[in-house]
């Protein structure tokens, strides 16, 4: 299955008429959870990638980027996704990939389905990171806890 | 196929036993250039049983100023070459997921070479020793690292 099949067989799956990728390779799937981005990569191999909008990076947000990385550990909290910073649009994001030649439209979609969800959790848990942080200086706490480990 | 399955399979492509002991396979890998200072890579089943997640410490975090770097890299996965840069207690680890039926088609010392190649990179990085951190992978897959049991 090539990936404007995979698409196009996942629109018909969740119910949208004619659903394609752009030229890019990229198209959205947009909820009241915000809009999930798919698209097309081809090196080194073929891969489907996710990837969402997750919250903006708050100032102050060093509390918020230790959670996001520790969420990333053996991807227990991510549910195999990673957590990210786009420097450019100062948003934390969540990401996905998986193996185009793994993929049937109904594991996609329940791959869909799984992000979706994890994304909503992550949301809570590090705006709840960011505020429980009481500022930089527990940080630098906790940091500094680290080196004396 | 299982995950002692897989390790066992990848251990027959890279020349020696990678037994699971406690839940985990594990090897050293020597730097890119021969150096003495190998980095040891751990294989855990994943949840749903399915892959084997390789795991590397790579350094600890020092500072804040630490952190957003290692967020920025993980963006779609453009400067790790398909990992994931994570915290745990203060370290810093590489880690990535490979389906098992990868590692039995023969795959696995392939994509666990790349994997330690970008986890040497990511080490000098860190430990400000990789200069600007402009190697890619594609570079440093001219030099192979040796494979060692443990």
């Amino acid at each position: 299955m090539t990936y404007e099949e995979l698409v196009k067989a996942t629109g018909v799956l969740v119910g949208i008429e004619g659903f394609a990728p752009d030229e890019d390779g990229v198209c959205y799937l947009v909820s009241d959870i915000g809009e999930i981005a798919i698209i097309q990569c081809r090196e080194p191999v073929e891969c489907v990638v996710l990837n969402a909008p997750v919250m903006v990076v708050p100032d102050g947000a060093s509390a918020t980027m230790l959670a996001a990385l520790e969420a990333n550990k053996g991807f227990r909290e991510t549910k195999g996704a990673t957590l990210s910073v786009d420097t450019e649009t100062n948003r934390f994001e969540l990401s996905q990939y998986a193996l185009l030649e793994d993929l049937s439209a109904e594991s996609f979609v329940a791959m869909i389905e799984d992000f979706a969800t994890t994304l909503v959790n992550l949301r809570e848990k590090l705006e709840a990171a960011q505020s429980q942080s009481g500022g930089g200086e527990a940080l630098e706490e906790a940091v500094s806890q680290f080196m004396r480990v | 196929m299982t995950f002692e399955d897989a390790m066992s399979s990848l251990g027959e492509e890279l020349g020696f036993d990678l037994p699971v002991r406690e839940g985990a396979a594990r090897l050293a890998a020597n730097s890119a250039d021969g150096g003495e200072d190998p980095l040891t890579v751990e294989f855990f089943e994943t949840p749903d049983g399915g892959g084997a997640l390789l795991s590397c410490e790579i350094g600890e975090v020092s500072t804040v100023g630490d952190l957003m770097p290692l967020l920025a890299a993980n963006r779609l996965f453009a400067d790790t070459s398909g990992a994931s840069l994570s915290v745990a207690d203060g370290r810093i680890y590489l880690e990535q997921q490979v389906p098992l039926f990868v590692i039995g088609r023969g795959e696995g010392a392939g994509f666990v070479k790349s994997f330690v190649l970008t986890a040497h990179e990511w080490r000098n990085r860190l430990s400000g020793s990789g200069g600007d951190g402009g190697e890619t992978v594609d570079d440093a897959q001219i030099a192979s690292p040796g494979f060692l049991q443990v």
